[in-house]
Formats: structure tokens, C-alpha cells, sequence
């Protein structure tokens, strides 16, 4: 061992893989000679940085007005990228193949709890759907830890919302029909009480054994109806069993807070909703509830990003304007400014697609420095804010630090042509007399 | 018979104004043979500057032909004129033209710029013409930082680095003191003792001291001085 050590510290290499290593290393020299860099450009960029060296106050000026635009967009684009996240959690907390029934606001007292006898006409008439109901407790202590939100529901429920199952079993038809001292924990109520399956937790006057240990997907979201949301910590009773543990002295309302139909397919909620809606309406109660699908749940994000997207191009397109105006102005006071050297370049043999590339080049290069310091500014930005100080969530993944990167780029590459094209056909003659 | 480096045969060059076309030169005949030191006098706006711009393959002429070391260039063909210019011509300017942010050294080597080349030997070939024109100190000084002589002799080693057939010269002594003159005019005579042909225009006359043979741009044409 200590010799093969010491003959690989003295840069012998041994062993059955020498021939594959070696070849390892000629096939990525010849990718890094491949990639190098060929001279003509290694000039061009010398050119170029050589010439915006001479005019250092003219380049900051170009490269703040574009960086600022950059940023912007970046920053608008990372806002529209955090709706977009949020709107995947919510639809995944949510269920993309679920809909939701809850009483309407304001409506009768009557209508505030739904009829036992609508789930069932549900459940019977909707071929395919899982079905369930659930009632809200209110907030009840265990033991010395703080108060966890009491859910009751039914066999079906845990399917219904798609939590999976991380331990144990579902509710059984039994459980219901009994009335059984048995509950459902989330993974984060069961992590802090330290309960396993078959152990025991005890609301107040009322032990309940664990038969399961859900994990329901993301946070209680402020845009949801509490009444949908899930949240990370809370017991699932079942729905018969009476709530002893309630230290209310109303008695609870019959019927659910909630339905919840999973459609098994997203591309089914559509036609499941309208029979749901024809079987529930032909009651006369059209007024009485709200439907909500994961289409209606992003409908305020939707709105908030179509705002955003418009902001965002009506800015995307000022900073085009200015910055290409900017750039524009920039390079032509530059071209003016070098007509002699341009001529002194015709003169030495360079072509006008050489000169013309020397603009466009520099126009690219500016933009390409504009667009690092327009990315790095929010980034940076980002890193030193607190992220749950922020009024939005801002996610900076590559498509939103890249776009703005090509929307600049492109604004310079159109900014510079049309200088371009003047600078190519300066007569080298006029040039040189020129000064 | 070895052809002449630069032959303008018929050359006329006019500029379109509001007023009508302006005529600079007319029927200009020309040969430059190979070795000659060539002086061209003459008064302001006589045309001096326009003849050489066509001699230097700069502007095309607006009648007659251009040919260079016996080949005629089509003024429309932009690559044999570009090829010619690169390879074969140096020009030097009254107002030097040097990249002001660069050094002198970098300023003699961009006579390469449009050129393949190996980098240290052109580097290596600046420096030894530097030194030959009593520049060697100033080398990696920025050009900008350099009296008008020095830069003017800094424009020279550039035209010159690259050996050309034909050194073209316009008023290269007009902004410079006496003294810088001299020693400017003692660069060209150097290059010109080496082999190199000459051409050179100014309204100075005591120039034409240098030149083994002196023309005059007289009535937009050229002659012979006595």
C-alpha cells in the first residue's frame, strides 16, 4: 500500500486503469484545445477592451443604465417565478384532481353546515370520486404541548386529500361505524410528541390510539380557505366519535365544514364538477356553496401574474428602448471619436466586417457586463435580506437569471448594428484626414 | 525589365458637390521604380494628399488605372486592394495616428493586427526598431506621454516593421519643430539607404533634399521638377 503511494506521489501511475486514465486525460486536453479560444477573437476582444479602457466614464454610464434594467427584469421575473412556485404548492396541498364544497359565506345557518345526505348523493351519483367530508374542532391542548387543530373525518378522507400514509393504516369503515378511539397523527404532530403507531395520546378526557401517521403536502397557506388547508399539525378523529374533549359548551353542528371530491384524474375535475354541480343545484341550493378546484385556487395569482407579467414587459420593453438608445448613442459618439483609428485599421487591412464587428463586439461586451451587475445586484440583494421580511417571494433559478442576460444582449446586438454599419463605411480615406 | 512598384496611369479623381463635381487630379501618369525616394511638392489643395491616398490604395480613383509591382488592381476587388495594403504598403500621416491608450511598443506591433503573425517575434522585431530609431526607453511607455517627434518616429517604425515595397509619407514633418524634422528625415533617408521605396509629399520644400527624384503637383497633374 505504502508503495503504491509512494510511486503515485512520485507521479508513476500504476494499476489497471493507467491506459484509461491517460486516455481520460488526452480526451479532455483535446476538448480544452477545442474550446480554446481562436487568436482573431483574442484580438478582437483585445481591441475592444482596449478601446473601452480609453473611455471608462462613457462605459459605466452605459453599463449602469443597462444594469438597472436588468435587475429590474431580473427581479420581476424572480417575483413571477415565486408565483409560479407558490401556485405549485398550493395546487399540490391542495390536490390537482380535487374539488372542494364549503358553505358560502353569509348564507343561511341552515346552509352553514352541509347535509350529511349530500355527501351521500355525491358519493353515489359520482362514479370513480373518493368522496369524503370533514368537521373542524376547535383547537384542543395535549398534554404540555400547545393547542393542535382537531380534524373529524371518515375512512375516505385521507385518500380524498391524498395524504399518504407514512406508518400504520387509513381509517377503516369500522372505526367510523363504531365510534373507535382511534387517530390519524401528521408526521410533524407525531415527530414533536414522540408517538409512534399504537401508542396512545390524550386529548382532554379522551385517550385515542394512533393507528396512523399522514403526511400531508406543504404549510397552511394564507390564500387558502382555512377550511381547505391542511396544515402540518393536527389529529384526524373519526367523524362518529363524539367530542368529548371540547370544552365548549355549544354542541356541535351537524353535518361537515368541508367536501372534498377527488376526481382520480386532473383532467376529469371539468366534467366532474358540472355533474356535481347539476346533482347538488337541482336542490335549489346554487347560492348556498362554494366550489373550489385548483383552477379557481390560483385564480388571485393568476390575476397577480398577469399584472406582473405586464409590468414586467412594459419594463422588459423600456429597457429596451433606452438601453438600445443608450447604446446606440454611445456607440456612435465612440465611432466618431475613433474615426482615425478606424481608418488606421482600414489602412492596415482590415476589412469593414472587421470594423463592424469591433462595435458590435463592444456593444455586447458592455451588455454582457451590464447584465452580470443587473444579476448581481438582486442576488446579492437576496442573500443579505431576510426572505420572510419580503412582501413577495422571489425565486433567482437560471431561466430567470438568463433571460433578462438575452434580452439584453439581444437589445445590443439590435443597438449596434445600425453604428456598425456607419462605422464600416467611413472611407479610410476620409478617416485619416479626418482628426 | 522589373515593372515599377506604383503605376497610376490616367488617374483623375473628382468629388461630387452641390455645386457640380470638383476636379482634383486629371490624367495623372505616375511610375514609382523600386528604390526611388520620391518628393512631391506642391501648394495647398494642388491635390497632393488625394494622389497619395490613390497611390496608397485608400480611395479609388474616379478615372483610370492603378497597378502595384506590375498587377493592376481593380478598384471594386476590396481584398487584393486590402491584401496590398496589409502586406505591401506603410503609410505614415502628418497627425502620426498612433492608439493613444496603448503602448508605443503595442503601437509599432499593430501594424500586424490584420496579419497572421508570432507574437513574440513581431514583439521582438518592434523592440529592435525602437532602438534603432533612439526609442528603446520609451517602449512601454503609453504613446500618448510622447513629444510629436517621438510619435512621429513611433508612426514610422510601424509603417516599417513589416518591410513594405512602398513607404508612403504625407507632410510626415508638418506638425514637427526643426530639430524633430531632422531626425525624422534622417529615419526615412536610413530606410530608404536599406532599400526601401519612397514616397513622400509635403509643401516643404527643402525636403526634396532627400529625394532622388522631386515632382511637382502642379494644375491637377503632376511634373517633373527642374
Amino acid at each position: 500500500m505504502q508503495q503504491k503511494e509512494r510511486s503515485s506521489s512520485n507521479g508513476d501511475i500504476h494499476g489497471p486503469h493507467t491506459s484509461d486514465s491517460i486516455l481520460h486525460v488526452a480526451r479532455w486536453k483535446l476538448r480544452v484545445e477545442r474550446f480554446r479560444v481562436p487568436p482573431s477573437f483574442r484580438l478582437l476582444l483585445s481591441d475592444v477592451l482596449g478601446g473601452l479602457r480609453a473611455q471608462p466614464g462613457r462605459l459605466l454610464l452605459a453599463m449602469g443604465t443597462m444594469a438597472t434594467g436588468v435587475a429590474t427584469l431580473t427581479v420581476l421575473f424572480g417575483i413571477l417565478a415565486g408565483l409560479d412556485r407558490r401556485a405549485e404548492q398550493l395546487v399540490a396541498e391542495f390536490g390537482a384532481d380535487t374539488i372542494a364544497l364549503t358553505p358560502t359565506a353569509g348564507s343561511g345557518p341552515a346552509e352553514q353546515t352541509l347535509a350529511a345526505n349530500v355527501r351521500d348523493v355525491l358519493r353515489r351519483n359520482l362514479n370513480g370520486a373518493t368522496v369524503s367530508a370533514i368537521r373542524r374542532h376547535p383547537r384542543v391542548p395535549i398534554g404540555a404541548k400547545r393547542d393542535v387543530d382537531v380534524i373529524a373525518g371518515d375512512h375516505n378522507l385521507a385518500p380524498a386529500r391524498a395524504w399518504p400514509l407514512v406508518a400504520g393504516r387509513n381509517f377503516d369503515p369500522l372505526d367510523i361505524q363504531h365510534a373507535a378511539h382511534v387517530c390519524l397523527l401528521t408526521r410533524a404532530l407525531a415527530d414533536e410528541l414522540q408517538v409512534g403507531v399504537q401508542q396512545f395520546i390524550g386529548l382532554p378526557h379522551m385517550p385515542l390510539r394512533v393507528v396512523g401517521i399522514i403526511a400531508p403536502s406543504g404549510d397552511n397557506d394564507a390564500n387558502m380557505d382555512p377550511r381547505l388547508a391542511s396544515g402540518a399539525r393536527f389529529v384526524v378523529v373519526p367523524e362518529s366519535l363524539p367530542p368529548l374533549w371540547s370544552q365548549s359548551d355549544t354542541p356541535p353542528s351537524p353535518g361537515a365544514d368541508a367536501l372534498f371530491i377527488k376526481t382520480g384524474s386532473p383532467a376529469t375535475v371539468a366534467a366532474m364538477l358540472d355533474r356535481a354541480r347539476q346533482l347538488l343545484h337541482g336542490g335549489g341550493r346554487a347560492a348556498a356553496w362554494t366550489w373550489t378546484t385548483p383552477d379557481t385556487l390560483l385564480g388571485g395569482i393568476r390575476k397577480l401574474r398577469g399584472t406582473i407579467s405586464l409590468s414586467a414587459g412594459a419594463i422588459a420593453g423600456l429597457c429596451l428602448l433606452l438601453g438600445g438608445a443608450t447604446l446606440t448613442g454611445l456607440m456612435l459618439a465612440r465611432i466618431q471619436e475613433r474615426i482615425p483609428e478606424i481608418g488606421l485599421r482600414r489602412s492596415l487591412g482590415a476589412s469593414r466586417a472587421d470594423i463592424a464587428a469591433l462595435c458590435v463586439v463592444e456593444a455586447l461586451l458592455v451588455s454582457v457586463g451590464a447584465a452580470l451587475l443587473g444579476i448581481a445586484t438582486p442576488l446579492c440583494a437576496l442573500a443579505t435580506l431576510d426572505p420572510g421580511r419580503l412582501p413577495v417571494s422571489v425565486v433567482l433559478n437560471a431561466t430567470v437569471l438568463l433571460v433578462p442576460v438575452f434580452v439584453v444582449a439581444g437589445t445590443a446586438l439590435l443597438a449596434s448594428l445600425w453604428p456598425a454599419l456607419v462605422a464600416a463605411r467611413i472611407s479610410p480615406y476620409e478617416a485619416l484626414r479626418n482628426d | 525589365m522589373t515593372p515599377p512598384v506604383l503605376h497610376l496611369a490616367n488617374v483623375g479623381k473628382s468629388y461630387p458637390t452641390p455645386a457640380g463635381p470638383v476636379e482634383v487630379l486629371r490624367a495623372v501618369n505616375l511610375q514609382v521604380h523600386a528604390a526611388e525616394f520620391v518628393v512631391i511638392t506642391g501648394p495647398s489643395g494642388s491635390g497632393k494628399t488625394t494622389l497619395l491616398s490613390i497611390a496608397g490604395l485608400l480611395d479609388a480613383p474616379s478615372t483610370g488605372t492603378v497597378a502595384f509591382a506590375g498587377k493592376a488592381l481593380p478598384q471594386n476587388d476590396e481584398r487584393a486592394l486590402r491584401h496590398v495594403r496589409s502586406h505591401h504598403i506603410g503609410m505614415i500621416f502628418q497627425r502620426f495616428h498612433l492608439l493613444e491608450h496603448r503602448s508605443v511598443v503595442e503601437n509599432v506591433m499593430f501594424r500586424y493586427r490584420y496579419l497572421p503573425h508570432d507574437r513574440a517575434d513581431v514583439r521582438r522585431r518592434a523592440l529592435a526598431l525602437l532602438d534603432e530609431f533612439g526609442l528603446a526607453d520609451t517602449a512601454d511607455r503609453p504613446a500618448r506621454v510622447l513629444s510629436a517627434g517621438e510619435r512621429q518616429r513611433v508612426a514610422i517604425a510601424r509603417a516599417v516593421v513589416l518591410p513594405p515595397m512602398l513607404l508612403i509619407a504625407d507632410e510626415p514633418t508638418g506638425n514637427l519643430d526643426a530639430a524633430s524634422a531632422d531626425r525624422v528625415m534622417a529615419c526615412f533617408r536610413s530606410l530608404h539607404r536599406q532599400g526601401i521605396t519612397v514616397m513622400l509629399v509635403t509643401h516643404n520644400l527643402s525636403l526634396c533634399a532627400y529625394a532622388t527624384r522631386h515632382l511637382r503637383c502642379v494644375d491637377r497633374g503632376l511634373a517633373e521638377a527642374a
